[in-house]
């Protein structure tokens, strides 16, 4: 157990492409650390210059106050989980999770001893005298887990380890990872592209794009005030929508919106509580609203004219618990630098929005309906650096 | 990973049938060779032809062990051959494993010059090489041979690991680094149990190779002591006659090593050994 530090860690290879480019993270002794991004931004290239499959171009690298840079991987005491889970197939699951340990000596009563209790963790108790070849999925994804807890290093590391998994099981692995991290108080670092595993299973959540990274914060605070766009774009399911917008001031402390060609009113405390705003006033800005602070207005009639946008429907998909409809509105859609998003669903003369409706909602494709934005959840952003304001 | 066992199971009406003529296009030539090793002289040229010796004898059996060397043939092909197969085999599962994990200069062009010298024909470098075996004193002995033997099959038998190499997901060489392997017992204790099934194949064919070269054997050697079990055959057509039956019983000892080769060897010929590393 221990605490590790990335400082300014960058890979860059012979093409002269910088796959991670000065990524500096400090983890907690004990913490999991999730970093997340789509695919292609260096998240798997940082996990494998800490496990040291790969040669770290600059920056330095510590294991408590190690510096491990040029250590080769079977001195680090770090263990790792691969996206393939990468088992050994000759050897049966008992010598599977037991090899750690037979390489650093162990004697086989130990060993045994060791090995019983990680499989007895990952209830694998029935499976240890099998070969990998006769087991689920699931099933070698815990062996996989097993010869990473087995041997208790300073550091795991896990690859996109359930994105081989079938979705109902990749839940249900989700809590048990998460759950075995706490009971273990093993200092971990996950990587994946799913941001619903970042959000649920990590104690912080790193976003990085293009080897950048672009926000550390509790998921929480990630999900409540992402520092930017991307950020805000890549967090959330579905994501937030973003488009521009231009804030205009209707005389003290009067704000309004435009978005398209509608006129929205904005509480005085969203513009308070970000002083930076003022100085954009009758500019335009990327304006950011999730899914979930649009409403049927039609179940919320106390809701003020005001802050209502008129849209027509045109995708709706009912979930049962909630109903997600898809309009597009009137204003230069935004784009979040996300290479895995959707395509705009208008072009560049309008932006694709989702919005989250209760399940009681009555719309049906083509309606001509009002939408109840809830201004008090807007989010801004600078147009030119993507910045949040 | 395919899956023959259910391509068989769930057969064509003519899956059966077809294999059976193909098998009896294979078995023809091995069962006339059978016939022919058992008839005695005058059956050997009566016509119409005898498919099965009335009188079958063992006596061209014997002959060739009485009337020529033939366990001196034997023995030398045996040596040589799996002198040659081992150090082929050693050579190239190196060569192969280091060629797929290991990215360096020239790797490409190395590879490329391996298979390059498969393509001369070996009458081209019969000459050359004589020269090269008779200045190092190696002319007419078994070590000659297996020189000689070991430099035609090292290059394939290295594509053909490099090839099988590159079916082990590196995944595994990681793992093992990370759970404490250095690079040489990576290599000994987790990729050389997998690489099994692809070393076999690679034996099997610098066996083959080995047990039926016959030019280079004829050429390199001339004592009875040194000739290989091809070289000797060959001998048995003379100038004047040929010893069918005694020709066809030593075809039949020399297919017998290849056989019991083929037996301890053939439940490793299977592909499936690595299931289970990777999810594909």
């Amino acid at each position: 157990m221990a605490t590790a530090r990335l400082e300014r860690i960058g890979k860059r290879y012979d093409n002269g492409f910088r796959a991670v480019d000065g990524l500096s993270l400090a983890l907690a002794d004990g913490e999991f650390l999730v970093l997340v991004g789509p695919s292609g931004c260096g998240k798997s290239t940082a996990l494998r210059m800490i496990a040291g499959l790969e040669d770290i171009s600059e920056g330095e690298l510590y294991v408590g106050e190690r510096m491990i840079n040029d250590m080769a991987p079977k001195d680090r005491d770090v263990a790792m989980v691969f996206q393939n889970y990468a088992l050994y197939p000759q050897m049966t699951v008992r010598q599977n999770i037991g090899f750690p340990l037979k390489i650093r000596g162990h004697k086989p009563d130990e060993r045994d001893r060791q090995v019983r209790r990680a499989a007895s963790i990952l209830e694998l108790m029935e499976q240890l005298g099998k070969k990998p070849g006769l087991l689920s999925g699931g099933q070698r994804q815990r062996v996989a887990m097993g010869r990473a807890i087995v041997r208790r290093p300073s550091l795991f590391l896990m690859d996109e380890p359930l994105s081989n998994l079938d979705a109902k099981l990749r839940v249900q692995m989700r809590a048990d990872i998460a759950g075995i991290q706490k009971d273990l108080g093993v200092t971990t670092f996950y990587v994946t592209h799913d941001q619903i595993e970042a959000m649920t299973m990590g104690h912080r959540v790193a976003v990085i794009k293009h080897g950048v990274l672009q926000q550390v914060a509790p998921p929480e605070e990630l999900y409540a005030r992402p520092d930017n766009v991307f950020v805000a774009a890549f967090i959330g399911s579905p994501s937030m929508n973003l488009c521009e917008g231009t804030l205009c001031r209707a005389g003290e402390e009067r704000w309004r919106i435009m978005l398209g060609d509608q006129l929205l009113g904005v509480p005085a405390s969203v513009i308070a509580a970000r002083p930076g705003l003022a100085a954009y006033a009758d500019k335009a800005v990327v304006i950011g609203f999730r899914p979930e602070h649009l409403e049927d207005a039609s179940l919320v009639p106390d809701h003020p004219a005001e802050r209502r946008l008129t849209v027509t429907v045109a995708v709706r998909e009912a979930l049962g618990a909630e109903t997600l409809v898809h309009f597009p509105i009137a204003a230069t859609p935004v784009d979040s630098g996300d290479p895995d998003a959707l395509d705009e669903l208008g072009g560049r003369e309008s932006s694709r929005c989702t919005a989250r409706f209760g399940a009681a909602t009555r719309v049906r494709v083509g309606d001509r309906i009002e939408v109840a934005l809830n201004t008090g959840q807007l989010h801004f952003f600078d147009l030119d650096t993507h910045l949040a304001i | 990973m395919s899956k023959p066992s259910s391509a068989i199971g769930g057969a064509h009406p003519l899956f059966y049938p077809l294999l059976l003529v193909a098998c009896a296009i294979v078995m023809v030539p091995v069962l006339w060779m059978l016939s022919t090793s058992l008839k005695n002289e005058t059956e050997l040229f009566r016509d119409p032809l005898l498919l099965w010796p009335e009188k079958p004898t063992l006596a061209a059996f014997r002959s060739v062990f009485q009337d020529y060397p033939f366990g001196a043939y034997i023995r030398n092909s045996l040596v040589v051959v799996i002198c040659a197969t081992a150090i082929s085999l050693a050579f190239s599962t190196l060569a192969g494993y280091g060629l797929s994990r290991f990215r360096f200069g020239g790797r490409g062009a190395f590879l490329a010059f391996l298979l390059l010298s498969q393509m001369f024909p070996s009458v081209m470098l019969i000459i050359p090489y004589f020269k090269i075996l008779k200045s190092a004193g190696l002319l007419d002995s078994r070590l000659g041979l297996i020189v000689t033997y070991v430099s035609f099959t090292i290059p394939f038998c290295t594509w053909m690991m490099y090839g099988y190499f590159r079916s082990i997901p590196t995944e595994l060489d990681e793992a093992a680094a990370i759970d404490g392997c250095g690079a040489v017992r990576t290599f000994f204790t987790v990729i050389l149990p997998l690489a099994l099934p692809g070393m076999v194949a690679t034996s099997v064919y610098a066996f083959i190779t080995g047990w039926n070269e016959y030019l280079f054997a004829l050429i390199l050697t001339n004592s009875e002591e040194q000739k290989t079990l091809p070289v000797g055959i060959g001998q048995l057509i003379g100038q004047y006659r040929i010893e069918w039956n005694e020709l066809m019983a030593a075809s039949i000892y020399s297919t017998i090593p290849l056989m019991i080769f083929f037996l301890f060897l053939q439940r490793y010929l299977i592909s499936s050994l690595t299931a289970g590393a990777v999810k594909n």
